[in-house]
């Protein structure tokens, strides 16, 4: 009786719901063209002339993935250095979206500078961030990308970019006897070694707090792992175990890192802990189990395993130790690193005998191949999640390279690489803010 | 008895909530369901007889061609309508449907609704730049309208938790400023778009 009541109510309601609420009308998508920024170039107090431009450095950063349009200054009308100074007029009739206008000047100590700066949204004549910021006149070009940052994910709702650095290794090639392991920013500036070996180097992995790099070597003659501190060069071995000591996987409390070990026969998962000094056995399977990597809340980690015939991500609870496999489609899929979101994932893919990156929504089960090149491997995303880098092979110059794509598979890029032997790019963590 | 009454009771509550529902889901509206729809007027009565003397009332609508040039910001084809209003679909993919003005139109207003409704929808459209957020994120706004389109006020109604986003959907509305096109009764305007929410929705 009282289930019918609610049937005839719900009845009720929803037919006059109509005549009743509000009108709401959905709004799903918009126009297809980019955000518009004007930096204005920033006034310069310093005595000497400036080293480099910020604004060019912030015009560079923020066109790299063709999410802005950015204004050159001579197209401006006016240059403004302070928010009271904008006739917002100048920029609606540009079509600006957003303003940028700041100053760097000159600080009481030697060497250093006092910069600020604001975000004004155009539209709406609104100050929307406003930054002091110190640093050395050395550093400008760290501080450029820095604000890059800042606009990016004023804008954006999601962090920038343009500080974080890649970690690869470089192979031995033509003019080059070892293995390097190096680390560049993004925009290929800065690139610098870490670590030099005759014999290989595989897997780096960033800690969470960006300050200390895991990887394998092969120095001793067997697979062992590593952790290095950038600052000092500092480096650990971690406890070896008999046979495979390989696919090191930082935890996101940085305490701990998965691993594959072959101790017991066969590759399985390990747990290291990195105040003990000791191991705890993850996974036992007869098959194989390797390139664990930890979801963003710490809770599982997804890894590869060929359990079941063919190569397929499969996800671990850790401490449930319940394991499910996670993909289903085509007969190999590998290597797989979660989004910042922890709802998807990105693998290597195999379809038709070639080798792509795929995106899977884990929630929705839905699939999409994001890059059409060939051979592509060993994927990473950007601390953000929206773009992913990836080893490939350059066709026409035969070498190996890294290359990018957006997570939506609108804009692909190559890195820039010397060498052409860059492989196993792992993507930094967000690192210090100013 | 008791029972029976109950029942009775019961059944009609049912079948009115079906019929309401029923009606609501196929678009019919109950307070216009009058003879005219059931017995079609022939042509030629339309003709021979002035309007004055008729108290029938027809639905008419005219397309106008419009060229290239002067395309409205409303493309007839973006609008998703349900069967009963495919009649607005129009021949040509530039043409814009106006209403004739010098007889009672009797198209139901809640027709009316869903095209202006589209016609805020797509200049909406085409200035909001949707940012690179997570997904998921949604946010009402709350807008208050005068008649001649020009947005009042804008007020968050329920934010997503994102500044950006929640400012891209301020920046759109800001940039429109005025809605073109929302020419309607003054009925219509104060019942419905003087007040209305906007979701954003990537």
């Amino acid at each position: 009786m009282k289930f019918l009541n609610k049937i005839i109510l719900s009845l009720l309601i929803f037919s006059s719901s109509y005549f009743y609420s509000q009108l709401r009308i959905e709004i799903t998508g918009g126009t297809d063209e980019p955000i518009k920024v004007a930096m204005v170039p920033f006034e310069w107090t310093l005595d000497q002339a400036p080293p480099l431009y910020l604004h060019e450095i912030v015009k560079k950063d923020l066109e790299s993935f063709a999410e802005f349009s950015v204004l050159s200054p001579e197209d401006m009308l006016s240059y403004p250095t302070l928010e009271e100074e904008v006739s917002y007029r100048d920029w609606r009739l540009l079509k600006v979206d957003y303003l940028i206008v700041g100053s760097v000047l000159k600080s009481e100590t030697e060497g250093e500078v006092n910069i600020s700066y604001s975000i004004l949204d155009v539209s709406r004549q609104k100050n929307v961030h406003k930054a002091i910021m110190m640093g050395s006149l050395k550093s400008l070009n760290r501080i450029g990308h820095n604000i890059s940052d800042r606009i990016y994910e004023k804008i954006n709702g999601i962090p920038g970019i343009f500080s974080t650095r890649i970690a690869y290794v470089d192979k031995p090639s033509a003019n080059k006897e070892s293995y390097d392991l190096r680390i560049t920013d993004i925009n290929g500036e800065g690139d610098l070694s870490l670590f030099l070996s005759s014999q290989p180097i595989l897997s780096p992995d960033w800690s969470p707090d960006g300050k200390q790099i895991a990887y394998v070597s092969f120095e001793e003659g067997t697979s062992r792992i590593y952790t290095q501190e950038l600052s000092t060069g500092n480096r650990r071995a971690l406890k070896h175990e008999k046979g495979i000591n390989s696919s090191p996987s930082w935890s996101p409390d940085g305490k701990s890192l998965a691993a594959v070990l072959s101790k017991g026969g066969n590759p399985d998962l390990y747990l290291y802990d990195l105040k003990n000094n000791s191991w705890r056995q993850l996974t036992d399977h007869y098959g194989i189990d390797t390139e664990p990597d930890w979801s963003p809340n710490g809770k599982s980690l997804i890894f590869t395993s060929n359990r079941s015939g063919s190569p397929q991500i499969y996800e671990i609870n850790v401490s449930s130790m319940r394991v499910k496999r996670k993909t289903f489609e085509g007969t190999y899929n590998a290597r797989a690193r979660y989004l910042p979101d922890g709802k998807k994932i990105i693998y290597v893919h195999r379809k038709k005998g070639v080798f792509h990156i795929a995106l899977h929504n884990l929630k929705t089960g839905k699939i999409s191949i994001l890059t059409d090149t060939f051979l592509d491997e060993s994927p990473s995303v950007s601390p953000n999640g929206n773009v992913i880098i990836y080893a490939t092979k350059d066709k026409i110059a035969d070498t190996d390279v890294l290359a990018g794509v957006t997570i939506n598979g609108k804009t692909k890029f190559t890195l820039p690489s010397a060498s052409g032997g860059a492989r196993e790019p792992a993507w930094s963590p967000i690192l210090d803010k100013y | 008895m008791q029972n029976l009454f109950a029942g009775f009771f019961i059944s009609l509550l049912i079948h009115m909530g079906l019929v309401l529902s029923l009606s609501n889901i196929l678009n019919i509206d109950l307070l216009d369901f009058q003879a005219e729809y059931s017995a079609p007027i022939p042509a030629y009565l339309v003709f021979e007889q002035p309007a004055s003397t008729s108290k029938k009332e027809y639905r008419r609508i005219v397309i106008n061609e419009v060229t290239p040039e002067s395309k409205a910001q409303v493309d007839i084809n973006e609008m998703v309508l349900k069967p009963s209003q495919e009649i607005l679909i129009l021949k040509s993919k530039t043409a814009r449907p106006t209403i004739v003005k010098e007889k009672k139109i009797n198209l139901n207003e809640k027709n009316r609704i869903l095209i202006f409704s589209s016609i805020i929808e797509e200049q909406i459209r085409a200035v909001w730049k949707k940012p690179i957020v997570p997904e998921g994120l949604s946010v009402e706004l709350v807008l208050s309208l005068v008649p001649t389109g020009e947005i009042l006020d804008v007020k968050i109604k329920r934010p997503s938790g994102n500044e950006a986003f929640d400012r891209s959907a301020l920046i759109a509305v800001a940039r429109v400023n005025k809605f073109e096109n929302l020419s309607m009764s003054a009925k219509l305007f104060d019942d419905n778009f003087r007040n209305f929410t906007l979701i954003f929705k990537p």
